[in-house]
């Protein structure tokens, strides 16, 4: 999928993926570094509504993600996704459940929810290597 | 998967999934019980703690298999649909928590809910994802 053969819409929804990851980095990165500052408080409004920034990008990767589901012509290309996208869902909840009873009985450090994500788009980007390497 | 006639495959799903949940329940007393009394230490805390985890990724296994075994081409895209809708919400729901918890002081919620909300989400989807096809 990474090569010349991507069609327009495949390359625009590519460039849309990278640069909404992009952003949610960059968003984290300034409200990291607006809360470590000593004056800036982290309890009110304000800082409930910064701390949800973050998220926004996230949520529009979701939104770009889905689109991208239900426009993409390609009827082999989309199987893979899905696929890919399914199995990454099933390695990430797998992962949460095993995790929260390690947390709950043998008290280990909690996971910061926003790796979550990260495990998803992981495993789903590996899924989909292996997929259309197997299917080249 | 509730309120239409079901295929075959859905009610396998169903065969499959009500001895998962009993066996989760019976699991996760054994974990309860044993380290509410023993204080288990070393592999076997390992061991004990991962008990009642495996009937639950058993269930997601159940769920993967209805997929691949449903004939009827609109549920199973019903299905996949929703079931992406509920990831997305529940990571939605996770990430939106996690900055709270990290930047804003927000109480810890355990990891446990990204289950839970997948289930919620995904059950909450269907009936909407049906209703586009109407």
């Amino acid at each position: 999928m990474l090569s010349k053969d991507l069609s327009r819409f495949q390359r625009r929804s590519l460039a849309l993926f990278s640069a909404s990851i992009l952003l949610t980095a960059l968003i984290t990165m300034f409200t990291h570094d607006y809360f470590r500052h000593p004056h800036h408080s982290t309890t009110g409004l304000l800082a409930w509504t910064l701390a949800l920034l973050p998220s926004l990008p996230f949520l529009g990767t979701i939104f770009l993600a889905l689109r991208y589901i239900g426009r993409e012509r390609d009827e082999f290309i989309r199987a893979q996704v899905l696929l890919a996208l399914l199995q990454g869902s099933f390695i990430t909840l797998a992962f949460t459940v095993v995790y929260a009873f390690f947390e709950n009985y043998l008290k280990i450090r909690s996971a910061p929810a926003m790796a979550y994500v990260d495990v998803f788009l992981i495993a789903s980007m590996i899924a989909l290597r292996i997929h259309l390497r197997s299917a080249q | 998967m509730t309120c239409m006639p079901m295929t075959k495959a859905g009610r396998r799903y169903i065969y499959r999934l009500a001895p998962t949940m009993l066996v989760y329940l019976v699991f996760l007393f054994i974990a309860q019980w044993t380290f509410h009394h023993h204080h288990p230490t070393g592999v076997f805390a390992y061991f004990l703690a991962v008990l009642p985890a495996l009937p639950l990724v058993a269930s997601l296994a159940v769920v993967g298999l209805y997929i691949s075994e449903e004939s009827d081409e609109f549920e199973r895209s019903i299905i996949v649909q929703s079931m992406l809708w509920g990831m997305g919400g529940a990571l939605s729901v996770s990430t939106i928590w996690g900055a709270l918890e990290d930047f804003a002081s927000a109480p810890h919620l355990s990891t446990f809910y990204v289950y839970v909300f997948f289930w919620i989400f995904m059950g909450i989807s269907q009936p909407f994802i049906r209703l586009k096809y109407r």
